[in-house]
């Protein structure tokens, strides 16, 4: 099963140390901006 | 597109060290966002997921999203369905957030709401997990069950259109005003 999580993640709560795919092979990981301000922005072509 | 405009965003606020991660939510795999991302040709990240990673901790029901975190890795600001670098009050947040010496915490804007069952979460997740096993037609019939409790679900509704009419997202340009006939006609 894919793991599921009920506690959705709210203003003032703390980002998820998660790691992505980046879009030409290898990982992204969210620890890469400790310290920096980031904005995710997220789309989709369809 | 939003793409080319995150990057005129991007650059123009490197000199307050603010990064930008660009996400393309797409089940199928990186092959069908790339080339807009690749026409775009940005310096910021960008990254693909086909899992719904971020879906699972957020619970969104549409894109596009944007969600701003701090040095801190505190998230100050959310809004999922309907986020636009292109429109000023949007791109005037982001610019705030980017300048700004202090947090802003503001309330999150969901466009759509998140999964508003666990029913839907539920088939939604069995579908996820059939589509990546190659089980197309299960992962189908887990989603259709799934939108039957969330028509509104839009996460949902365009990825089983993507899969059932690839035709009309992936060949040049989207086709909305084919998802407006099928909204019209309850597909």
């Amino acid at each position: 099963m894919t793991e599921t999580t009920n506690a959705v993640l709210q203003v003032g709560d703390r980002m998820p140390a998660l790691t992505l795919t980046d879009i030409n092979g290898g990982e992204i990981q969210l620890s890469r901006y400790a310290g920096q301000k980031y904005i995710i922005y997220m789309w989709a072509s369809w | 597109m939003q793409l080319p405009v995150w990057q005129d965003f991007y650059v123009a606020n490197q000199q307050n060290g603010t990064e930008v991660l660009a996400v393309a939510i797409d089940f199928q795999g990186a092959e069908l966002p790339r080339p807009y991302v690749e026409q775009a040709n940005p310096t910021y990240a960008n990254a693909v997921d086909t899992e719904n990673l971020l879906g699972l901790h957020f619970g969104f029901q549409a894109v596009p999203n944007a969600v701003f975190v701090d040095e801190a890795g505190i998230i100050q600001y959310a809004k999922f369905g309907g986020f636009d670098i292109r429109k000023p009050a949007d791109r005037q947040l982001a610019e705030e957030f980017a300048g700004a010496d202090q947090v802003l915490l503001t309330t999150t804007e969901q466009a759509a709401g998140g999964f508003n069952s666990d029913e839907a979460r539920s088939h939604f997740n069995n579908g996820l997990l059939l589509f990546h096993n190659g089980n197309r037609e299960q992962a189908l019939t887990e989603w259709r069950e799934g939108l039957a409790y969330e028509p509104e679900n839009w996460i949902i509704r365009k990825q089983i259109w993507a899969i059932e009419h690839p035709e009309r997202f992936y060949s040049g340009d989207v086709d909305f005003d084919w998802q407006r006939e099928q909204i019209a006609l309850n597909q």
